[in-house]
């Protein structure tokens, strides 16, 4: 009787006009093989958050897995980061 | 009529795009995507906090639960700061990282795309979703330390 836990990304998604990424963790455990649980964790990445001088800081990708990085790097162009960089002033309430 | 029945088991759909289609139950009736309940999902989220002037509070713990059904989905959030931080006096939490991008249905400009509450034993408040991320507000507009308790809703298009 063999357990086995194996945790992969099996979802990465880019959602709406800034390019969010959307991506699910599973954690499966096997029994000789036989899927016995599989459990999730999700997490969304946009390209930045403002500071308290309104510039955009980029998220920081560093811990993330080398496919993430490529897609951020892919898809976070300069021209979504100041659509994104408007989008979050423009709905600031203070 | 017929009746389905299942004992002991569980329904599993093949392929992606197939639900439990309501039609018949809805006015008007007919098939369509609006009346099929086509996703489930429960799972854990990690909030990575913030607060306002991008100050990062120290944090003891955090705690992230989500259930999603069809397009609405539900967050449970709890964050322990072990130190206080004040927020001036517009101070609020921003915490990214939802399981789930946020639906905008306001247009342009106009945030808030997801609500519900927060607090923290002592002082409660309301909270607002936009993108990624969710902000709290708590009622004395300054954020101190301790346990604080996020619940809020939103739609997601996925």
């Amino acid at each position: 009787m063999a357990l086995t836990k194996t945790i992969e990304e099996d979802k990465i998604e880019i959602v709406g006009e800034f390019k969010h990424l959307q991506i699910r963790e599973s954690t499966v455990i096997k029994e000789d093989g036989t899927e016995l649980s599989r459990s999730f964790h999700r997490k969304t990445l946009s390209c930045g958050l403002l500071d308290a001088s309104d510039n955009l800081v980029d998220t920081d990708v560093s811990g993330e897995s080398a496919e993430v990085k490529a897609i951020a790097a892919a898809v976070w162009t300069t021209s979504v980061k100041n659509a994104y960089k408007a989008n979050l002033i423009a709905n600031k309430t203070s | 009529m017929a009746k389905l029945k299942i004992f002991d088991s569980t329904v599993k759909f093949q392929t992606s795009g197939q639900g439990i289609d309501f039609a018949a139950y809805t006015s008007g009736g007919g098939t369509s995507s609006h009346t099929t309940l086509d996703d489930y999902e429960e799972g854990s989220w990690t909030p990575n906090c913030t607060v306002w002037g991008g100050n990062t509070p120290s944090i003891s713990s955090v705690i992230g639960k989500y259930v999603k059904i069809g397009q609405l989905v539900i967050c449970y959030a709890v964050i322990n700061h072990s130190s206080g931080q004040s927020g001036g006096t517009s101070g609020y939490h921003y915490m990214s990282g939802l399981p789930y991008s946020a639906a905008n249905y306001n247009g342009a400009g106009n945030g808030g795309y997801g609500g519900g509450s927060i607090n923290n034993q002592q002082q409660t408040g309301g909270v607002y979703v936009e993108n990624s991320g969710v902000y709290g507000y708590p009622s004395t507009s300054t954020v101190v330390q301790g346990t604080f308790y996020f619940n809020f809703h939103y739609f997601t298009d996925t």
